[in-house]
């Protein structure tokens, strides 16, 4: 039953466009739809992966109903509140509650629109962002995998402080998700003995499942959105590095003193590091190192005009995002290839994460379609009265707004949409954004980002790290119980410092 | 025979009353226990105590339970020797015998080991203790194994609550033992006079 399900959704979801096609011409002239043929032409707002479209129908969002965001709304408040209320329910059925979300969305875009724009913005979005997105997720995925944090070693206060600072290291180069999974069971292995651990996989969540990955584009799912949108990669490298190793740094003092004095209220004494045998602190996986720079290298090889590849109902791919993508398939076989059966096995590996995180953002990018939309046409736009919350007086954007409206949504609800949604809100321009609002560019990326942390569900490492905590005998607090012992009290303040020193 | 214990009530200065407590031991070469209300998570405070504590801002009426043996040696020690320059008899100002105590729990484990873990310290349950209302449940669901992001469930659930009582002696080192296993969360002991 649960087959036939997932093949009717996968055969919706590819049978459609051919189905569409057939009928795109008459659906474009359909009488009641808000649909415009333009010609785009602009180069320099042109994002990596997508290719200049002639023609393409695009819907006229100035009139829209905000009806048309309910969708979007409802996967991602799905997304929030299921794991809460109905974990079981949620584990097994979460695929079909994001397939509800999508048949909605397109069934009533298309009837409204014609099918010949909903077509359109399928290919478009599944194409130009879906695949290169969930490819690099792939990759970064199985090549962390297969990388191991080693070592016999006593969970002192020095010693987890220097983990946690190389898992947030990590976390810019294989993301924030493989980070975790790499860093946190040698984490917990080391304080096993120890009775206070819970603030130690709390500043796992802080700095290796969220602030960490804010260095590059593959560090967390939001900064890669605004890649493929166009936002130069060592564009965020170069501007994040200041708020970055504030932020780290501040968070990594403040676990060193808690950490000792929690260490020194221990009743059972250390478990000694002084044994011959005891196995030094390591990164395993040489063959799995070696992959990381090379997806690095495949990301950027999107950005190359090499042309267009070939067109499929208005949309032109790349050949630049073909040869990414196909890049980041090879390593990702190469890794599954090489690495030692063992290392996988230690890290908990397998490939549950991948298919969530498919399943999920295929609908989440289409039902995206309709508010992003709705943001470009502007503050006389149906979205106009976010936009106007945004800005001064006199028009210009306020980035510490920017900044806490883009991290006060993304801590509650996923960070990728989040961003592209302050991204556009801000214009959608990429030159624009990396050059004359870069502020508000590097405000909307920090609060993507960094506002992550502050709870369970605003990044999806976080829920990850608590359960492999709770499995190892961590008593991780509630929902509420993290906001309020930690992440008000020790993450808004440091984010309060942050606005007044950055924006 | 299990020892008693009674509640008494002191006035005065908490570092003098533990110095006149251990002194007293010493003195006697006593091995007797004695446990501060407040350190070992006793609800002990009446609300009119805690009021006048508020008003007055300082702590004056301390809380100890002692054993019996202890308690009346130190008594009839303090009643013949009257007035001296820090103790006084009139540092007692009530005491109760204490007839049987409890405290709830509640385990949450998400790992057959700790569940296994848990379960074990119930069931060795040291004499003159009952558990009531006592429910331990696990639910094992083998589709949730492995690492999860976005739908995180646990492939081994185990849970329980319930009330431990009987005897103090064995009460307060068996709230010990289930408040030393960091997946268990205990209340504070009540006792019933």
């Amino acid at each position: 039953m649960k087959k036939l399900i997932s093949l009717a959704a996968v055969s919706i979801m590819l049978l459609s466009p051919l189905f569409i096609k057939a009928y795109g011409e008459s659906a474009k002239t359909d009488p009641h739809s808000s649909v415009k043929t333009e010609t785009v032409h602009n180069e320099n707002s042109a994002p990596h992966g997508e290719g200049e479209i002639h023609h393409a129908p695009h819907i006229d969002a100035k009139n829209l109903s905000l009806l048309w965001i309910i969708p979007f709304c409802g996967i991602l408040l799905s997304i929030a509140l299921f794991p809460l209320l109905t974990p079981h329910f949620w584990h097994h059925h979460y695929g079909k509650v994001s397939l509800f979300w999508w048949i909605v969305f397109f069934v009533a875009f298309s009837f409204y629109f014609g099918l010949g724009t909903g077509t359109f913005y399928l290919l478009e979005v599944y194409i130009l962002e879906f695949i290169p997105f969930i490819t690099l997720l792939l990759a970064l995925f199985t090549v962390a995998g297969g990388i191991q944090l080693k070592g016999d070693l006593a969970g002192t206060p020095k010693v987890n402080t220097i983990m946690i600072l190389i898992g947030g290291i990590l976390a810019s180069l294989m993301g924030t998700t493989g980070a975790a999974m790499v860093t946190i069971r040698p984490i917990l292995r080391a304080n096993q003995w120890r009775k206070k651990k819970v603030h130690i996989v709390v500043f796992v969540i802080f700095v290796v499942a969220n602030v960490g990955g804010g260095l590059t584009p593959l560090g967390d799912p939001p900064l890669f959105l605004g890649f493929l949108k166009g936002v130069d990669f060592f564009w965020t490298v170069v501007h994040m590095l200041p708020l970055v190793a504030f932020v780290v740094g501040i968070l990594l003092v403040i676990f060193f003193i808690m950490d000792t004095i929690y260490y020194k209220q221990e009743e059972k004494p250390a478990v000694s590091d002084n044994s011959d045998n005891k196995e030094k602190l390591q990164l395993v996986g040489v063959p799995n190192m070696i992959l990381l720079p090379c997806i690095v290298l495949a990301v950027l090889s999107s950005s190359l005009n090499l042309g267009t590849a070939f067109t499929i109902h208005y949309v032109e791919v790349p050949s630049a995002t073909i040869l990414q993508v196909a890049l980041l398939l090879l390593i990702t076989f190469v890794s599954l290839k090489v690495s030692k059966p063992e290392i996988r096995e230690g890290n908990g590996f397998n490939w549950e994460p991948i298919k969530e995180v498919a399943k999920l953002f295929a609908t989440i990018f289409m039902t995206m379609v309709t508010p992003i939309a709705m943001l470009k046409a502007g503050a006389d736009g149906p979205m106009g009265a976010v936009i106007k919350g945004v800005v001064d007086s006199s028009g210009e954007f306020i980035n510490s707004h920017f900044f806490w409206a883009t991290g006060i949504l993304s801590s509650f609800l996923d960070n990728a949409p989040t961003y592209l949604v302050f991204f556009n809100t801000a214009g959608g321009n990429p030159v624009d954004l990396m050059t004359t609002h870069a502020s508000t560019l590097l405000a909307i990326s920090a609060g993507a980002v960094f506002m992550g942390a502050n709870t369970y569900i605003g990044n999806a490492p976080n829920f990850m790290t608590k359960s492999i905590a709770e499995e190892w005998g961590v008593p991780m607090p509630s929902f509420f119980g993290y906001m309020f012992k930690y992440s008000i009290p020790i993450l808004i303040p440091v984010f309060i410092l942050v606005t007044y020193i950055f924006f | 025979m299990s020892k008693k214990f009674y509640e008494v009530v002191f006035e005065g200065n908490l570092d003098i009353i533990y110095g006149m407590l251990e002194g007293f031991m010493l003195g006697q070469d006593g091995n007797w226990e004695w446990y501060s209300a407040k350190e070992h998570n006793i609800e002990a405070e009446t609300f009119t105590e805690i009021i006048k504590e508020w008003a007055s801002l300082k702590t004056r009426l301390h809380h100890i339970i002692m054993e019996e043996e202890f308690f009346k040696k130190l008594k009839e020690a303090s009643e013949k020797r009257g007035e001296m320059r820090f103790i006084k008899a009139k540092y007692i100002k009530s005491f109760k015998e204490i007839k049987s105590s409890s405290f709830s729990f509640e385990a949450r484990a998400y790992a057959k080991k700790y569940g296994e873990e848990i379960k074990a310290i119930l069931s060795k349950l040291p004499q003159g203790v009952t558990l009531e209302k006592y429910n331990p449940s696990e639910i094992i669901d083998s589709e949730a194994k492995g690492t999860e992001l976005y739908a995180p469930t646990h492939d081994y659930t185990f849970t329980a609550e319930g009330i431990a009582a009987g005897e103090f002696g064995e009460i307060i080192k068996l709230r010990k033992i289930l408040d030393d296993h960091p997946l268990v969360e205990v209340g504070k002991i009540k006792l019933t006079f």
